[in-house]
């Protein structure tokens, strides 16, 4: 009987041992380096000052959360010192953000982090609204079948996040003339406003803010969002307008049938990356699981915090942030794109924009 | 007009008061070390903003924005070292006039032309907000290309009698402009490899580079103080009488601030030279300029108090950056959750008059203040240049660090410091280097635009016909008075024509 | 030694030519869009400084040219040296001396310790101030580097040998 109980006591003391339990692990004192590779003030910088004030609250041990801005290389400085210098010791996290994942995706040679390795604690999607300009005589996305003319659309560079909205103009067949050089979205917006530029998008606190007044105004008139990624992985429309149909749907009203094809696998993979799980925030390779899991589990107290809700609805669009499993989930579907896709993109670049990652 | 007095109301609060002061206070007590002024200073310090109360935070914000102007000018005129995103145009009479041992003039000048024109601006700016959105609207990539190309035309009237020169430096700075990343496609120029240049070199360092550095060396190779008199001359009161004798440069100036100020994206690089510029080209006896004419100093610094006022039209109305130092403004603005953009000229234009206000309530402050401590800091230009040296290093290479927190700043400002002393001892114009350089990105990125979207139909646009008609009136000035300077006999036959 | 003046603003100027020459080469290479630019001002600069070369030798053949180098107007701030240009350039390699010594430090020992041992040598060594000047200078440099670190994160070089704060 003794001999039963000692077992017992074994295999309890065991299974307690195995679970990765996030009490064990204890912050007090310390302080957690998070890093943004982008510089202060910026949207992904505003993003984890937000963030950081309630991940120093429901960390255990209540540690000071110091954002350590890295800028540089377009992100990928910052992401390349966290990759060779971050110890898995839960006191450095890292902030990627779309412009950090493309990158990475078009395998630019300079890109030393792999997310395949990292664990990821939480993700913020944002969604993307495309608009025309009134004077086409478009009302919606089925008037575009029939247009002919030549848009022209404010790009950043093709390898920026823009090849979300490129790529989509290209899948609906639109005429689009793509004018490199503009700095980001807010002077692609001005340019559009100027009439210099004649379609453009914008993700959805931007919309929200700024071109929802010019609609209502009559002088742009929306046709689709990208649309949003449902806790399941499948493709929603997007919930601050769900008046717009989504890319597929889009398709599908011009075109009758759904799309699919490489094309669209590699829109669908580079839309998650830079949309539906825009910013991320990961730790190092090889960190043992309590630590994840404390940090996940500060996370959802985060997520759930209503004061917290009120500031993410206020600044983030009001996105259902993900957290632990359900961000692997999401940006899974990113890391598990056929090569052949990526490559197909990649080619697409060459061909259309003469575009070669260096 | 009850807008008006609301919104003076708001501001002259005590509460918000009180934080515009503390900006004021916080922006100038970085602001006054090279290279930690301007963009860089308000870097360091929007962090604070955070968690702090809207109202509060807004109004510590303006303060700080407030003051860069005003505190880039104590290295300019003390060092003439440029300021990253103002008072560069002011090094040109600035620091002849601190050799002189004029420094508090130049000083009290530069203050009384910021007061006022910052002043000047704001009402303008008030006045112009109803029709502001239209006219930025006017002005597309091929129009903002000219102005910064109105902005290179300058360089001829720095050059002096060495044009090809003058041509050349900014040549240089052109090129050193494009090293780094292409401003629309992943292709990185000039890099060499290196990691570090993926970005281009870091404004604060050529500006550091190219002046604090070979002034630094030669000062204390000469072994002498900055003053080359051992005693200062003219206060800054003088400095005041200056200004107010001059006050319809200050006007003109403030005003040329405020337009250029609110094209956005470009304001900030290009006004104080084209102020000085402007100057230059509309003065007749201009021997002076360059060896220590006050109106030299005047007019950039009317000029650029009066942009930032004018920068914040584009910044509120658009959420683009009118100048280097509003892009991190408007970082500031996101942090407290105040989203500029078209509705902000319907929902919350009140906001627009009390951040206007705000300004140049601070710009008061600011100048004052200032005024008061040039006194005490003048004295810097007459005590023995190797007490001043070490401490200068420190500042240089630590705010150089801050560019990008690794090695190759601190190796960059070496060899930017090398070519700036070689083209100090060997007559290169560093200031034309300092505006190719910084103009570089806008022309190439405008140019491009505008011939991707518009092929060449681009020069048929009545903006851009416009200004280069202004442009070629502008160096036709600079080249006409420069012919009737060298002889009192050709000036003698210009009367017998007339 | 007095003949080197000239040669260094010969040298400077044919080494323009020869960068020039390089933007445009390299810039061949680049992506068409990221091309246009660096290779038009590259053409437009590489015949400028042609140019100004064949000018500069030219000149240096009469006296007439070397005195036009003063009258540099609104070009630039002065630099009239009562010495001649050769101890001038021997002074400035001292000073370069100086600052690679001084980065070499802060290689090894991090900024803050270098640093306040420049400002504690200049003090003493250059500006000939007393021991206890010169170590007041030297903490308030350090003074302040601590001062900014803690208040507005700012950092500075670490070196190889780490050392607690706020010495690295």
């Amino acid at each position: 009987m003794k001999k039963l109980q000692c077992v017992l006591v074994l295999l309890i003391a065991l299974a307690f041992i195995a679970v990765p339990n996030a009490f064990s692990v204890d912050f007090s004192g310390k302080t957690i380096e998070w890093i943004i590779p982008f510089d202060v003030g910026g949207g992904s910088d505003v993003w984890a000052r937000l963030y950081a004030p309630f991940l120093h609250k429901y960390l255990p041990g209540t540690p000071i959360v110091a954002i350590k801005n890295m800028p540089g290389g377009g992100s990928i400085i910052g992401g390349n010192h966290f990759a060779s210098r971050a110890k898995p010791d839960g006191l450095t996290i890292f902030g990627s953000s779309g412009s950090t994942t493309f990158p990475y995706l078009l395998d630019n040679p300079r890109v030393k982090y792999d997310f395949a390795k990292y664990p990821i604690v939480f993700a913020t999607p944002v969604g993307g609204m495309a608009y025309i300009r009134p004077e086409f005589g478009v009302k919606s996305v089925a008037d575009l079948k029939g247009l002919k003319k030549q848009l022209a659309y404010a790009s950043q560079g093709a390898t920026s996040l823009d090849i979300v909205p490129l790529l989509a103009f290209d899948i609906l067949g639109l005429n689009v003339k793509a004018v490199f050089g503009y700095k980001g979205r807010g002077p692609g917006r001005v340019a559009f406003e100027q009439g210099e530029v004649t379609i453009d998008y914008q993700t959805s606190p931007a919309y929200i803010k700024n071109v929802r007044p010019l609609v209502k105004q009559g002088q742009a008139v929306p046709l689709l969002s990208w649309g949003m990624i449902d806790k399941d992985g499948n493709m929603v429309r997007d919930p601050e307008e769900p008046d717009l149909p989504n890319l597929a749907e889009a398709y599908e009203i011009m075109y009758g049938k759904k799309p699919q094809g490489p094309a669209w696998n590699a829109w669908k993979a580079f839309f998650i990356a830079g949309f539906a799980v825009q910013k991320a925030v990961w730790l190092p390779e090889n960190t043992p699981d309590e630590i994840v899991a404390a940090h996940s589990k500060a996370a959802e107290k985060t997520v759930a915090d209503p004061e917290f809700q009120k500031v993410a609805a206020a600044e983030l669009g009001g996105y259902t942030q993900l957290v632990g499993p359900a961000a692997r989930k999401a940006f899974n579907q990113v890391l598990q794109v056929p090569k052949k896709d990526r490559e197909w993109l990649i080619n697409w670049l060459k061909t259309k924009y003469d575009v070669t990652i260096k | 007009m009850e807008l008006f007095f609301n919104t003076l109301g708001v501001v002259l609060a005590p509460s918000h008061f009180i934080m515009l002061i503390a900006g004021v206070l916080m922006g100038l007590a970085i602001g006054i070390l090279p290279g930690l002024g301007g963009i860089t200073g308000m870097t360091i310090l929007l962090p604070v903003i955070y968690g702090m109360d809207v109202h509060s935070a807004f109004a510590l914000l303006i303060g700080m924005v407030a003051v860069i102007p005003t505190s880039d000018t104590f290295p300019s005129v003390m060092m003439g070292i440029p300021g990253s995103s103002a008072s560069q145009a002011t090094i040109m009479d600035g620091y002849p006039l601190a050799k002189k041992g004029e420094a508090a003039r130049a000083l009290g000048a530069a203050f009384t032309a910021s007061l006022i024109g910052g002043l000047f601006g704001a009402t303008v700016l008030s006045v112009i907000i109803p029709i502001a959105r239209p006219i930025v609207l006017l002005f597309a990539s091929p129009e903002l290309f000219m102005l910064a190309f109105l902005g290179i035309s300058f360089v001829g009237v720095l050059s002096g009698q060495k044009p090809i020169r003058g041509f050349l430096a900014a040549g240089i700075g052109l090129m050193l402009g494009a090293l780094g990343d292409a401003p629309a496609v992943p292709e990185y120029r000039y890099t060499f490899g290196l990691d570090y240049l993926m970005d281009g070199v870091p404004l604060v360092i050529v500006g550091l580079g190219l002046f604090a550095v070979p002034e630094i060396i030669d000062l204390l190779i000469k072994g002498r103080s900055i003053s080359k008199v051992a005693t200062l001359g003219k206060g800054w009161l003088d400095g005041v009488k200056d200004a107010l004798k001059h006050k319809f440069i200050i006007l003109r100036c403030s005003t040329i601030g405020v337009i250029v100020g609110f094209l956005p994206g470009l304001g900030g690089s290009v006004v104080d030279w084209i102020a000085y510029g402007h100057i230059i080209q509309t003065t007749k006896d201009r021997e002076n300029f360059g060896r220590g004419d006050i109106r030299g100093v005047i007019a950039p610094e009317s000029a650029n108090n009066a942009k930032e006022g004018g920068a914040l039209i584009p910044t509120f109305l658009f959420g683009i950056p009118g100048s280097g130092s509003m892009a991190v403004f408007l970082g500031g603005l996101l942090i407290l959750g105040i989203q500029p953009g078209p509705a902000m000229v319907t929902e919350n234009v009140d906001l627009i008059y009390t951040a206007i206000w705000s300004l140049a309530l601070a710009n008061v402050f600011g100048a004052g203040l200032s005024i008061l401590l040039a006194k005490p800091i003048t004295r810097l230009t007459i005590i023995p240049f190797s007490y001043m040296a070490p401490f200068l290093v420190l500042i240089i290479t630590f705010a150089s660090y801050q560019a990008s927190r690794s090695w190759g700043d601190l190796v960059a400002l070496l060899i930017m410091g090398f070519l700036g002393w070689i083209m100090k001892q060997y007559g290169w114009p560093r200031p034309a280097a300092l505006i190719g350089f910084v103009l570089s990105d806008s022309l190439e990125t405008y140019l491009f635009i505008s011939v991707q979207r518009y092929g060449f139909g681009w020069m048929a646009r009545p903006g851009v016909i416009a200004l280069a008609f202004i442009i070629l009136i502008s160096v036709g000035m600079g080249i006409f008075y420069q012919k009737r300077k060298p002889s009192g006999a050709h000036k003698k036959h210009e009367k017998n024509l007339s | 030694m007095k003949k080197i003046f000239p040669d260094i603003s010969l040298i400077f100027s044919a080494g323009l030519l020869v960068v020039f020459a390089y933007c445009v080469y390299d810039s061949l290479s680049f992506m068409y869009l990221a091309k246009i630019f660096p290779l038009s001002i590259g053409i437009f600069m590489f015949f400028a400084a042609l140019a100004n070369l064949i000018l500069e030798i030219r000149g240096i053949r009469t006296t007439a040219g070397l005195n036009a180098k003063k009258e540099l107007n609104t070009a630039d701030l002065e630099s009239e040296w009562d010495i001649p240009m050769a101890d001038v350039w021997s002074k400035l390699l001292v000073y370069l001396a100086g600052i690679l010594i001084l980065y070499l430090f802060i290689w090894i020992i991090g900024y803050p310790l270098s640093i306040t041992l420049f400002i504690f040598l200049f003090y003493r060594y250059v500006a000939e101030t007393g021991w206890l000047s010169s170590i007041i200078a030297a903490a308030a440099g350090m003074g302040f580097l601590a001062l900014v670190s803690k208040l507005l994160s700012m950092d500075w070089p670490e070196g190889l040998i780490h050392l607690p704060w706020p010495l690295g």
